[in-house]
């Protein structure tokens, strides 16, 4: 049975300038999926995530949130619904990796900010989860790169959302920290239901963890649709000019990629 | 587990209030006692009955006082240490706020030319021997540095929207630039000045001597009001801080917020500067030894430097007034002062984060 469709972009388009940075996107993101959106510097993914989750504005074109226009909602509601991990993390402040996950909880509460003993529990469990606890009150300018990534993670699960964007979440990672992240996602959207819109780099990650794919070129949508019908050499080849072989693993279901450098 | 981070939470908030209420204290003790000290040496206590007693218009409580003391404190020595109080309060409020808002440990209050707009106005008054009419009279220089002060606010916002955005980078720079030209001004007017060219430095270098009723009453509203804004704000700023982007990611309407708090804080420093002249240091230190105390939260940072700000520049003046004959000009106190200790705090912290 088809999934209800959570977002749904109609004719995105956004200039900056006069160069268009996404071009004519039209998409159905469904309850539950995870979705890779994938592509050569500089195709518009950052882009398209920016606009999904209402960072940015579309010069032209609508976003549908649940049927409705995602302009029409107030910022704080919107956060309670979408998070976002960015691809640079960098704080300038030396708040505590408490203080920054507790952050995730604004879009819930009060003006005045105080978190309830409620709050406190869902932000106990998302550094859990994240396995920053070991460091709560310690200064997030004081962190390597990896440790910052799964706070500022831990952050976005603290606001409860029912779609996670990653935003080249894990490139500055190195490989374990990678997967390890990717896989504390992958259980998210498995387990909770979370949708997953992530904008990757490692064709190999993206085949490993997502299941549907969106491949981004010059600002439009070059082909997307689930991975057994769009995960594939030829399409690969297309939109990166790289030859690859793809195996699917016969117990995991999972794809795996191998870069045939010589052989294009 | 949970029960424990939550303990330790709730145990950090309590601290930081008592913080805050120490501060309070020591503010309200040292204004008795600064009060106090000078020519003419009263008790605190006999300061707090002519306080007392002309709040509540009681002449009873004033039995057996002297009416020299009492008149010392109610007409020299209380507006100073209250404008003083005032404008520590404003310039380190407003220098949390601009640090945070422009993600920038250098921003002070007087980053976008704010001061600099003040000290022209302030100078076209003194070199042009202005003289406003009527009871305004005593407020012509302060008057003249306030709209100087929004002149050069007003000019600054205006390079620096772009396309009905502000930028945090355009700011600074418009800042530097508008601040570079009236700069300039300022030198043509003391250069051409002659004889008058002292008052111009001497407004220049910041001080509270001969300040009065009416300078307190100037900055008062604008301190105020606008140090409840800014803690209104305290919670978004804190997202702030992280980038416009995480701002917008965590439900903060970025746009909204960051002009309110700017035109509130240039408005703060701009009250501020038209009564006591540019007092440096303040805006920029006091910010930064207060998050070392309680750490970055602007929740409690911005009212934690408010009164901090506020007790250092009244003990700054009282200091200034009283150590030697002639008087030092309160601004190069602090910094002469606060700069060193400053210095010294800095280094012990960089080496205990070393090891």
């Amino acid at each position: 049975m088809e999934k209800t469709v959570l977002i749904k972009t109609d004719n995105l388009t956004l200039c900056y300038g006069k160069h268009p940075a996404l071009q004519t996107v039209s998409l159905d993101i469904r309850e539950g999926g995870f979705y890779g959106v994938l592509g050569p510097n500089g195709s518009g993914k950052t882009t398209l995530i920016n606009v999904m989750c209402g960072v940015l504005k579309p010069s032209a074109g609508r976003v549908f949130w649940q049927g409705r226009e995602l302009r029409f909602y107030r910022r704080r509601h919107i956060a309670r619904s979408f998070a976002v991990v960015p691809q640079d993390c960098s704080i300038n402040f030396p708040f505590t990796v408490l203080e920054v996950v507790m952050m995730g909880r604004k879009p819930h509460l009060g003006r005045l900010g105080r978190l309830t003993d409620e709050d406190l529990g869902i932000v106990y469990s998302c550094m859990e989860h994240c396995g920053v606890l070991d460091y709560a009150e310690k200064a997030v300018t004081s962190l390597s790169g990896g440790e910052r990534q799964r706070v500022i993670l831990a952050r976005a699960l603290a606001q409860t959302p029912q779609v996670l964007f990653l935003d080249e979440a894990t490139s500055n990672l190195d490989i374990s920290h990678k997967i390890d992240l990717l896989k504390l996602i992958r259980r998210l959207n498995t387990g909770q239901g979370v949708t997953v819109i992530a904008a990757l780099h490692d064709l190999n990650l993206a085949g490993m963890f997502c299941d549907y794919f969106i491949y981004m070129e010059k600002g439009q949508v070059a082909c997307e649709g689930p991975g057994d019908l769009v995960f594939n050499e030829k399409v690969i080849k297309q939109i990166f000019n790289v030859q690859v072989e793809i195996d699917k693993h016969p117990v995991t279901g999972r794809y795996h990629l191998t870069l045939l450098p010589d052989s294009g | 587990m949970q029960s424990k981070l939550i303990l330790v939470q709730r145990k950090k908030e309590k601290q930081r209030l008592l913080v805050l209420l120490v501060l309070a204290v020591l503010l309200t003790a040292g204004c008795l006692i600064f009060t106090g000290l000078g020519v003419i040496k009263i008790p605190p206590w006999e300061i707090a009955r002519i306080i007392f007693s002309s709040l509540t218009a009681d002449g009873t409580a004033l039995a057996g006082l002297d009416d020299i003391h009492r008149a010392v404190i109610l007409e020299i020595r209380l507006p100073r240490i209250l404008t003083a109080i005032l404008v520590g309060a404003g310039l380190a409020t407003a220098g949390a706020v601009f640090q945070g808002l422009l993600m920038n440990p250098l921003a002070d209050p007087y980053t976008l030319g704010v001061s600099t707009g003040a000290a022209f106005g302030a100078a076209l008054a003194i070199f042009f021997g202005i003289f406003l009419p009527g009871g305004l009279g005593m407020l012509t220089v302060p008057l003249f540095a306030l709209a100087g002060a929004l002149l050069a606010l007003g000019a600054v916002y205006g390079l620096a929207l772009v396309n009905g955005t502000l930028a945090v980078t355009n700011l600074i720079l418009a800042g530097v630039i508008v601040s570079a030209i009236l700069s300039a001004a300022i030198s043509f007017l003391k250069s051409m000045a002659g004889e008058g060219v002292g008052s111009i430095v001497f407004w220049l270098m910041g001080s509270f001597a001969s300040r009065g009723w009416h300078h307190v009453f100037l900055c008062l509203l604008p301190v105020l009001a606008g140090l409840l804004i800014c803690c209104y704000y305290a919670d978004d700023l804190n997202v702030l801080s992280l980038g416009s982007n995480a701002a917008r990611q965590l439900g903060v309407d970025d746009g909204k917020v960051i002009t309110i708090l700017l035109v509130t804080c240039s408005l703060i420093t701009a009250a501020c500067v038209s009564v006591s002249g540019i007092v440096g240091f303040v805006g920029l230190i006091v910010p930064h030894l207060m998050r070392m105390l309680v750490g970055p939260d602007h929740r409690i940072l911005i009212p934690v430097s408010a009164v901090g700000g506020a007790l250092l520049l009244s003990g700054a003046d009282t200091i200034a007034r009283n150590l030697l004959a002639t008087e030092i000009p309160v601004g190069v106190l602090t910094t002469l002062l606060g700069g060193p200790f400053f210095c010294y705090i800095f280094k012990m912290r960089a080496k205990r984060q070393m090891f």
